[in-house]
């Protein structure tokens, strides 16, 4: 065993040795940690406006803010309004900043052009809509850092130097940007529902889709994808978490659910803190293996917002911290339909706010059954054990600062 | 050392925040389960009433005798909302009456639309308070005369919320454009009924009865004005059905004790009309 272990740590550090040699991620990881100090104030921005300042958050719900908190409305409505520009702006500083780091010659045009390359790719010219911040956002990150690097790699060659080529690459780059933008109704049709994925999972039979579904999720959100469960998704709104309820709400126990495993019960209280990949337990294993004091970037990851962690560690696209996140949450989801066809506890049938810190998920959607509680913060702290020899590895590496 | 002191002074904090979030929310967590059991068990389906102008809580008193007559019937709680919302009760809702009748009344049953705007808001100030005190999410309404305006402003004007649904509203010589005989002068009321008539709730079952007693009407209300109550619920409601009585007892103030109306409350609103027969 010890053997294999240490073969397979040698193959993982291997592994992240090659990755971070490639011109394009260490590019990604030298632009994010410039980047840090506006990525921490935008997931803390973010954080604050989902869980304080939205009528569905947890502070707010839990301490009645809209009602108690002078300024509530008008503050609220500064800070969703600041949340998509601060994240529009970001993007394209991250677009600008890898482009220029990405390329050889650190021509100042490049970065210029993929800005505008993105900016014009995201606008429907099918309606004429122009784009907003919003439509810059993280989930077309990975979308955005192909046509930055793209550009960059165009500036790069012989044929671009002198004044009038880099005009056409730039113009002829833009003419591409706005193809994108007037088919994207088109391309978007490929892209499947969200909606149809989640009905598949809550399909009857072995459950498969249960656990394959969250391992898509992650592997999408760590590409910087569109996910398949949104951020702060509501479980509650399928219908077997509606039959799960109404059983609950008109018995006193609820051992005899019509519909036990779901992601309602097995997922969202267990193998979603922090978010997608279960960014909680990456942030706690990164806590124990550097033994230093948590920072700001677990603000976000409390309320269940795994972006911010994900670019300031940073762990997007690393291949070492993706092998972690798809275990872990399908470990604890694994063990959690033991438990709860055991009877261990009570399942999460009661809707929690969306921003509800991860351990405290399942202690309120079990109305208090606190056997659920401590199964949860057992969960975090097995799943923080297996996310600590790669964060190990990554941190040798020097790739989670 | 001084490292180690911040540390473990982070972590005592740390705790003791987590702590004190466990317990509001634990404690926010099952005030909120508890409200919504008590919501979702409760089967009751009342059936309110609105007497109309000039009359009083004892408006109904013939109508519920008649709707009980076969049976021990259901219970009967009589409100009166005075003119400073103040409400004062009589008669009692059975214990496992899950359809009880509710009279609400008002102290100033003046006629006059200024006066039926302060009874929908009155109305409110009663429903209100027989929400939170029977926590029923679902009734039907019967209105007679100006207690069917005041049930159409309530619905326009105050229900804003979807968790307290009408199912069935029967008006009963209900005057949508006041004293007006013809839609040619159409009232400031009618105006604003018409004008609001898209806030309707879109499930709602309207019965619109009206009495034929001479060619104009039920001998106080035109009939052209009971009619106008179709452009207000045509089309924004989920069913509109306009009825007309004729004969014995289809005097406007005979409307509640009519003999058909009385079996078409009992076909149409009540979803158990004999609940004890059995018993």
């Amino acid at each position: 065993m010890g053997k294999i272990g240490q073969r397979l740590e040698r193959t993982l550090t291997r592994l992240h040795q090659w990755w971070r040699q490639l011109s394009w991620p260490a590019a990604l990881v030298v632009t994010l940690r410039r980047l840090r100090a506006f990525l921490l104030f935008a997931g803390v921005l973010s954080a604050i406006t989902a869980s304080v300042f939205s009528h569905n958050g947890f502070f707010a719900a839990v301490y009645d803010l809209p009602h108690r908190m002078p300024g509530w409305a008008p503050i609220g409505h500064a800070f969703a309004a600041a949340t998509p520009v601060v994240w529009g702006l970001l993007t394209l500083a991250i677009v600008g900043l890898f482009t220029y780091e990405v390329q050889r010659r650190r021509d100042i045009f490049a970065p210029v052009t993929a800005i505008a390359v993105v900016v014009l790719g995201s606008m429907d010219l099918s309606t004429m809509r122009p784009p907003t911040f919003s439509d810059f956002g993280s989930d077309r990150l990975l979308v955005s850092l192909v046509i930055a690097g793209l550009v960059a790699w165009l500036f790069d060659r012989n044929w671009a130097r002198g004044v009038r080529p880099r005009t056409c690459l730039a113009l002829g780059a833009t003419v591409l940007a706005i193809t994108i933008g007037a088919t994207r109704h088109y391309w978007q049709l490929a892209v499947v529902s969200s909606g149809v994925i989640t009905s598949v999972a809550n399909l009857p039979g072995p459950h498969v889709f249960l656990f394959l579904l969250p391992m898509l999720n992650t592997l999408l959100v760590w590409c910087g994808l569109p996910s398949v469960l949104p951020t702060l998704n509501r479980f509650s709104s399928s219908g077997w978490s509606t039959e799960n309820l109404d059983y609950a709400l008109s018995h006193a126990h609820g051992l005899n659910l019509p519909h036990l495993l779901t992601l309602m019960t097995t997922y969202a209280p267990f193998a979603n803190m922090g978010g997608a990949g279960m960014t909680l337990a990456l942030l706690c294993a990164v806590v124990i293996a550097r033994r230093k004091v948590p920072s700001a970037a677990f603000l976000p990851s409390l309320v269940n917002l795994p972006l911010p962690a994900l670019l300031t560690l940073p762990a997007l696209l690393d291949p070492v911290l993706l092998i972690p996140a798809i275990i872990a949450p399908l470990v604890v989801q694994l063990l959690a339909a033991g438990a709860l066809v055991l009877h261990l506890f009570a399942a999460n049938v009661f809707e929690v706010p969306p921003t509800t810190p991860g351990p405290l998920i399942a202690l309120l959607g079990t109305n208090g059954d606190w056997r659920a509680g401590i199964f949860a913060v057992v969960m975090l702290a097995v799943a923080t054990l297996i996310f600590l020899p790669f964060v190990r590895i990554a941190l040798k590496e020097g790739a989670a600062s | 050392m001084r490292k180690h002191l911040r540390v473990w002074l982070l972590l005592v904090l740390g705790l003791f925040v987590a702590g004190a979030l466990t317990v509001s929310s634990v404690q926010w967590m099952k005030t909120n389960v508890s409200s919504a059991r008590v919501v979702h068990n409760s089967r009751m389906h009342p059936v309110i009433l609105v007497p109309g102008s000039s009359a009083n809580q004892e408006r109904f008193n013939t109508l519920v005798t008649l709707l009980n007559q076969q049976a021990r019937g259901h219970s009967l709680l009589k409100v009166t909302v005075a003119e400073n919302g103040k409400l004062s009760l009589s008669g009692k809702v059975a214990a496992g009456d899950n359809e009880p009748y509710i009279v609400v009344a008002f102290a100033n049953n003046s006629d006059g639309y200024t006066n039926i705007k302060r009874q929908a808001k009155w109305f409110k100030t009663a429903f209100t308070y027989l929400t939170g005190r029977y926590h029923f999410n679902r009734f039907s309404a019967i209105g007679h005369s100006n207690g069917g305006l005041v049930l159409t402003l309530f619905l326009e004007k105050y229900v804003d919320d979807d968790t307290v649904t009408m199912n069935k509203l029967m008006t009963l010589g209900s005057p949508f454009n006041l004293e007006e005989s013809s839609l040619a002068n159409p009232t400031q009321m009618y105006t604003d009924m018409m004008k609001a008539r898209t806030k309707l709730p879109k499930s709602l079952d309207v019965i619109s009865v009206a009495g034929i007693e001479n060619a104009s009407g039920d001998g106080i209300v035109p009939l052209a004005s009971v009619e106008a109550g179709r452009n207000i619920f045509f089309g924004a409601v989920h069913s509109f059905t306009q009825l007309t009585v004729s004969g014995t007892d289809a005097q406007h103030s005979a409307l509640p004790q009519n003999q058909q109306i009385v079996d078409m409350i009992k076909q149409n609103i009540l979803s158990n009309p004999g609940r004890d027969r059995q018993q």
